[in-house]
C-alpha cells in the first residue's frame, strides 16, 4: 500500500497492478486494498493512469470483478463471478452511521445466524461506524496525501466454508493517533505508564471501553465491537490499527506488533455459521 | 400511556449518536418521540423488539440525553419509562445511562405540563 501511494500520489507515475502471481485473496487485505485504491483514485482525479490486466487465475479474476476493482480501473473483463465462495463477497461503503447498510452485507444471512448474534453484530458494526464518523478522521492520516476530513468506511462480508467473515475498515488516523484527542485522561495515564506503542494504546482503549460499563451490556463503543461475537464458540475478532493488533478468540486475548502501519483501522469478526448465540 | 414501537414508528436500523451521524440517531429519536411525550407528562412504553439492534451510542444519547441534554430530572425520566424487550439486558443498559447522566451546563429544566 505504501508503495502504491508513493508511486501514484507522490511520484505521479502510471502503474499497472499485476495479479498474475496472486493465488488467494483474503477478505481483510482485499477490503483495505479496495479502500486505499478508491482513496488514491479520488486523490489523483484520474491524472495518473492506474490499470490492471485480467489475471489468468479465474478465481482471482472473479473476486476482483465481484469487489469492483475492474470497474474502478476501467478494466474490461468478461469473467462473471459464479463460484459460491466468490458471490458470497458482499460490499458496502459509506460516510454516515447508516444501519441500513447492514442489510446489504449481512441481510442475506437471516436465518443462518442466530437472532441474538445478528443484534450483537449490528451493534458492533454501527458502533464501528459511529467511531469512524466521530473520531477516526479528527487527526490527519500521515500518508502525504491531502488530509481527508469527510469520514468514510468500508465493509465486506464473506462466507468461507462454514465460517462467516465480516470486515470493517477506515483510512483515518488510527486508534493510537486519535485516542489522545478523544480520551485525554486515559492518554495521560498511558503516558505515565510509558506504554505508548500502538498495540498498548489499542489494548488500553478497548479495556477502558469495556470497564467503563457494567458487565450486563458488555461495554461501550470499542467494547461492543470487540465483544460482539464473544459468546460464540469458535468466534474471533481482530482489531488492527496502524502498527498494533489485538485479537480475541474463544475468550482469550493476544496482541501483535507490526513493522508497517496499515494507516487506518481494520476490524474483522469471524464466527461459524448456524451458531447458537448465548 | 403512549406506546412507541421503535422498529415500526422510527426505524428498524437505529444507530449513531447525533443527527449529524446519520438518519436514525439517538438524538433524532429522543427529540422526535421522548421529549414531546415527557413534556406532556405522559408515561411511555418503549418497545425495542423488531429493530436490528441497539448500539451504546444510540441508547446513551436517546435516553441518557434526556437528563444530560434536555435537563429532565432523573427521577422523572426513570419513573416515566417502561421498556419492553426480549433482550432484558437492554433495559438494564438504558436505566444505567439514565442513572449515570449528568446534566450539562446549558441543559435547562424543561417545562412539564401538569395539566
Amino acid at each position: 500500500m505504501a508503495r502504491l501511494r508513493r508511486v501514484v500520489c507522490i511520484e505521479r507515475k502510471p502503474l499497472i497492478l499485476d495479479f498474475s502471481h496472486t493465488v488467494k485473496m483474503y477478505a481483510e487485505g482485499t477490503l483495505l486494498f479496495v479502500a486505499e485504491l478508491r482513496r488514491i483514485l479520488r486523490e489523483t482525479k484520474g491524472e495518473v493512469d492506474i490499470s490492471c490486466d485480467v489475471p489468468t487465475n479465474n478465481k482471482i479474476a472473479q473476486v476482483l470483478k465481484q469487489v469492483g476493482v475492474f470497474d474502478l480501473l476501467g478494466t474490461a473483463c468478461d469473467v462473471l463471478p459464479v463460484d459460491e465462495d466468490v458471490v458470497s463477497w458482499r460490499y458496502a461503503h459509506g460516510h454516515l452511521v447508516d444501519g441500513g447498510q447492514y442489510e446489504n452485507v449481512l441481510g442475506a444471512y437471516d436465518g443462518k445466524i442466530a437472532e441474538a448474534l445478528t443484534a450483537q453484530l449490528y451493534k458492533g458494526l454501527t458502533e464501528a461506524m459511529t467511531n469512524v464518523v466521530n473520531h477516526a478522521y479528527i487527526s490527519p492520516r500521515l500518508d502525504g496525501l491531502t488530509p481527508q476530513t469527510t469520514p468514510e468506511w468500508w465493509m465486506f462480508s464473506r462466507q468461507s466454508g462454514g465460517q462467516l467473515i465480516v470486515v470493517f475498515c477506515d483510512l483515518g488516523a488510527g486508534i493510537p493517533a486519535t485516542l489522545p484527542v478523544k480520551k485525554p485522561g486515559l492518554w495521560d495515564s498511558i503516558q505515565r505508564m510509558g506504554r505508548t506503542s500502538d498495540t498498548d494504546v489499542i489494548c488500553y482503549a478497548i479495556q477502558d471501553s469495556i470497564s467503563r460499563t457494567g458487565a450486563v451490556h458488555r461495554g461501550k463503543g470499542l467494547g461492543q465491537i470487540v465483544r460482539a461475537v464473544d459468546s460464540i464458540e469458535g468466534s474471533q475478532v481482530d482489531v488492527v490499527s496502524n502498527r498494533g493488533g489485538y485479537q480475541r478468540r474463544n475468550g482469550k486475548t493476544k496482541v501483535f506488533r507490526y513493522r508497517d502501519s496499515i494507516m487506518g483501522t481494520l476490524i474483522t469478526w469471524r464466527f461459524p455459521l448456524q451458531s447458537e448465540a448465548v | 400511556m403512549i406506546t412507541i414501537r421503535v422498529a415500526q414508528d422510527f426505524s428498524r436500523h437505529p444507530a449513531g449518536r447525533t443527527k449529524a451521524d446519520g438518519p436514525f440517531s439517538g438524538e433524532h429519536f429522543r427529540q422526535k418521540f421522548l421529549v414531546p411525550a415527557l413534556r406532556a407528562n405522559e408515561r411511555l412504553l418503549i418497545v425495542l423488539d423488531g429493530a436490528r439492534g441497539y448500539g451504546s451510542s444510540f441508547l446513551e444519547e436517546a435516553f441518557g440525553g434526556l437528563v444530560r441534554k434536555e435537563g429532565f430530572p432523573r427521577e422523572v425520566v426513570e419513573s416515566s419509562l417502561d421498556i419492553q424487550s426480549a433482550d432484558v439486558s437492554l433495559e438494564a443498559e438504558i436505566r444505567e445511562y439514565i442513572h449515570d447522566a449528568i446534566p450539562e451546563g446549558n441543559a435547562e429544566a424543561p417545562h412539564i405540563n401538569n395539566g
